[in-house]
């Protein structure tokens, strides 16, 4: 699990993508992404999460987003990546891998 | 003192920059703090360039006095952009670093909502070394930003620092016991100038010495004494000028040259001896020393001086982009300081340069100026400067009424910028102020970042001139009529139009599955800027009619588009996508509207009685992944309801840590809308847009209303 803080906008994106094309790279199967202390994100931050999104499945592993709320949740509602990055009910332990 | 702190909020734009150190300077003006002022200035400006350039919000600049220091602090919004190190680059900010060498100490507050930056200056001028108090050494008179060794009367005499001759002539008549003491200082003409004196004879008068009036055993640089010397000795010429039978001297040694000599005179012969004058050597190597360290302290007073000379030249000239402005400035940051006049050259096509903007301290003159650099010969096509005498080829008539300024001293400046010669900056001055080296650096350093500038000015407006015609290009030439139905739609790119959005929309003809006329509409948004997005969102908007005509439902285009999108490749950009199919009701009343909201912030419908309600359900964005299937919402619009469609632009709408779209805010902003027209509904929100934050915005804004009539 990894837990991002603050915006995720132009200038901080970089940042996450890097982050998150290594965890892939690095073989991991599972990655929850935490967004508890996100307080907003643009359309820079939903290519990064979408791009890693991606590449996690070209790779079978699988990227989730964890905590949304306010605006960020709103964001990925509004632009149906909910239905992407978001895991129906959550079930147990399954962000403890990371 | 309760006067002792101000503060002042600046906008995040460039020229905030300069309006920060206007105010800086200012402040520390009415506070008499002059002698801090170039610091504080110089290093306010590279942390309110940091804020603008690197965070990229407003700012606050907040000076007060604590302790003896004057505390300056620069606030931005940005808690966590990390304060950027742009390292030594000439041409842009110095950073950080600088600001670390002009202050006494500094450092960086964050705290959740904001970063600041703060530097310290002591408020009173501590450093004996010198006391220049002009805020820039480069005054009027265009005096050079470099010391002149010597010349007495530049020397700082000032308060604050006890003035080392005065002090050494006292010491001399205390240690030697003469009755006399002064110190004279070279002149280049090889005058002799009064730097100070005690207990001389009243009527003694310096003015006419001169370095031969030493003597040849003053000029061999040693110190030296004359014992008993006849008056009104022809052979002795200082000693008759200071009414002196005996004397002993000492030169006055500093910057590797002999810059004056220290006397010591008495009126009765045989008073000084040989240990005489070497003690005096030894008290004008002490005099010498605190000489040195006023020219180092002056020197890099006039250093600190240039440099905020040259920062806030850079500063003006990054400021505009307007090529005619940019010639102006630089006309006028050289004149009155570095010259009496200035023309700035550009190369025309065919290579030649013309004078295209002249400027003249006396206005009067500009016009006999301008016609006499017409008539002069070409400016030559040099890439160093040099003097340049061209005013001779003019005709007679021309030189007359140009009057002195045939024989002024003038100079030329090449403009080079990325490796081309863009023009000329030719600069003058009255032939009996000769231009000074410090002066020609300066003019030459300013000519470079001019250059830059207006090169920069010129491919500013290729590069506006080819974003509108591709922004054109993306809008649609005309909205149809649509019968009972009000269309209005807003459309603001970013910024100054330098770069394409990848905000769109479009309105069109279509026909329906039954082959009845109708319309569709789409607002959209393309992740970026720059060509790419645009690319992206050339695609869309021609896909959109391509497959309208093709008789594909709404879905069935998204998915197609989506299609094609993920087709790009790595060039696919992510698009939201609201688009819809407008019909007429079948009932007569208002029109039927199937709509997809493809990732696309809420479609908005207005009731008269002022009720909101979102129209469409989200779906995903445009170029995620292939296997998305798109659903029809229908709505009916009925008499008087209003449907809104924005772009983030609107919703994400900032005013500090606030966005319009915040707790419903675009629901409310329409809400207040009930009764107007769909033209007043658009123009209110995007006034809402504009008025919300005090920055402008940095993002396309796009938005569709329609109401039923």
């Amino acid at each position: 699990m990894i837990a991002a803080r603050g915006s995720i906008d132009l200038h901080s994106s970089d940042d996450l993508r890097e982050r998150l094309t290594s965890l892939v790279d690095g073989g991991e199967e599972r990655i929850v992404v935490d967004l508890t202390a996100v307080d907003f994100c643009d359309s820079s931050g939903l290519n990064v999460l979408v791009r890693a999104y991606k590449h996690a499945r070209a790779h079978d592993a699988k990227l989730t987003v964890t905590g949304a709320y306010g605006r960020v949740e709103n964001v990925l509602r509004t632009t149906g990546l909910d239905r992407f990055l978001i895991e129906g009910p959550p079930a147990g332990d399954t962000t403890a891998e990371v | 003192m309760d006067q002792q702190l101000v503060s002042a909020a600046f906008p995040a734009a460039a020229a905030s920059v300069s309006a920060a150190r206007r105010f800086v300077r200012r402040v520390l003006t009415e506070w008499g703090m002059e002698f801090v002022t170039d610091d504080a200035v110089l290093a306010t400006s590279e942390l309110a360039t940091n804020a603008v350039t690197y965070a990229g919000t407003s700012f606050e600049v907040c000076c007060r006095v604590e302790d003896d220091k004057v505390h300056v602090e620069v606030r931005d919004h940005h808690p966590t952009r990390r304060i950027a190190m742009p390292g030594l680059d000439a041409s842009s900010g110095r950073g950080l670093p600088s600001t670390a060498r002009l202050a006494d100490s500094w450092g960086v507050t964050y705290d959740r909502l904001a970063k600041s930056v703060w530097f310290r200056l002591p408020a009173a001028y501590q450093n004996a070394s010198g006391s220049y108090t002009q805020p820039l050494p480069l005054a009027d008179s265009g005096a050079p930003p470099v010391l002149r060794p010597g010349s007495g009367e530049d020397w700082p005499a000032a308060e604050h620092v006890e003035d080392p001759f005065a002090r050494a002539v006292e010491t001399v008549r205390d240690v030697l016991g003469a009755e006399g003491a002064a110190v004279l200082l070279t002149e280049r003409d090889g005058r002799l100038t009064l730097g100070a004196s005690d207990g001389l004879a009243p009527e003694v008068r310096t003015g006419g010495l001169r370095v031969a009036d030493l003597g040849p055993e003053g000029q061999r640089g040693v110190p030296w004494f004359l014992g008993d010397v006849p008056a009104e000795s022809a052979a002795h010429p200082i000693a008759s000028i200071l009414a002196a039978r005996s004397l002993a001297a000492a030169p006055l040694r500093a910057q590797g040259r002999t810059a004056g000599v220290v006397v010591a005179v008495s009126a009765e012969p045989g008073r000084f001896e040989q240990s005489d004058a070497e003690r005096l050597g030894r008290i004008a190597d002490e005099v010498a020393l605190s000489l040195e360290r006023a020219r180092v302290g002056e020197l890099e007073r006039s250093w600190r001086g240039w440099l905020s000379f040259v920062a806030e030249a850079s500063d003006l000239l990054a400021g505009t982009l307007d090529q005619e402005r940019t010639m102006a400035l630089v006309a006028q940051l050289v004149v009155p300081r570095l010259a009496s006049w200035c023309a700035v050259y550009t190369v025309d096509e065919a290579g030649k340069a013309r004078p295209a903007y002249t400027w003249h301290l006396d206005e009067t003159r500009i016009d006999a100026l301008r016609k006499l650099l017409d008539h002069a010969d070409p400016v030559p096509a040099v890439d160093v400067p040099g003097p340049w005498t061209g005013f001779g080829s003019a005709p007679e008539p021309v030189r007359a009424e140009a009057g002195s300024l045939v024989t002024d001293l003038v100079y030329n400046f090449p403009l080079i910028a990325r490796g081309r010669r863009i023009g000329t900056i030719v600069i003058g001055r009255p032939k009996q102020d000769r231009f000074l080296r410090g002066v020609i650096d300066l003019a030459e350093e300013l000519s470079r970042r001019a250059a830059l500038a207006i090169d920069n000015a010129r491919l500013y407006s290729a590069q506006m001139a080819m974003s509108s015609a591709l922004q054109r290009s993306l809008l649609p030439p005309a909205v149809p009529e649509i019968p009972g139905l009000e269309v209005a739609v807003v459309y603001e790119p970013a910024g100054e139009r330098s770069e394409v959005g990848g905000d769109f929309y479009d309105v069109f003809n279509s026909v329906d599955e039954n082959g009845r006329p109708c319309w569709r509409f789409a607002i959209g948004d393309v992740c970026g800027t720059g060509p790419e997005a645009a690319a992206v969102t050339g695609l869309a908007r021609h896909a959109l009619r391509i497959l309208a005509a093709e008789r594909l439902s709404v879905p069935e285009v998204l998915s197609r588009l989506n299609r094609l999108i993920l087709g790009e490749g790595t060039r696919a950009r992510l698009l939201t996508l609201l688009h819809g199919e407008i019909s007429l009701a079948e009932d007569g009343d208002g029109v039927r509207l199937g709509l997809v909201s493809a990732g696309h912030p809420p479609a908005l419908v207005l009731h008269p009685d002022g009720h909101v309600a979102e129209a469409v359900s989200p779906q995903p964005l445009l170029g995620v992944l292939d296997e998305v299937d798109f659903e029809i919402d229908t709505v009916e619009l009925k008499r008087g309801q209003v449907l809104l469609c924005v772009t983030d632009g609107v919703t994400e709408r900032r005013a500090g840590s606030r966005l319009l779209g915040d707790e419903q805010g675009l629901e409310r902003l329409l809400g207040s809308c009930a009764g107007l027209s769909a033209g007043a509904v658009a123009a209110r929100v995007q006034r809402a847009v504009r008025d919300f934050g005090p920055e402008p915005s940095g993002d396309d804004v796009a938005l569709i209303a329609l109401r039923v009539s």
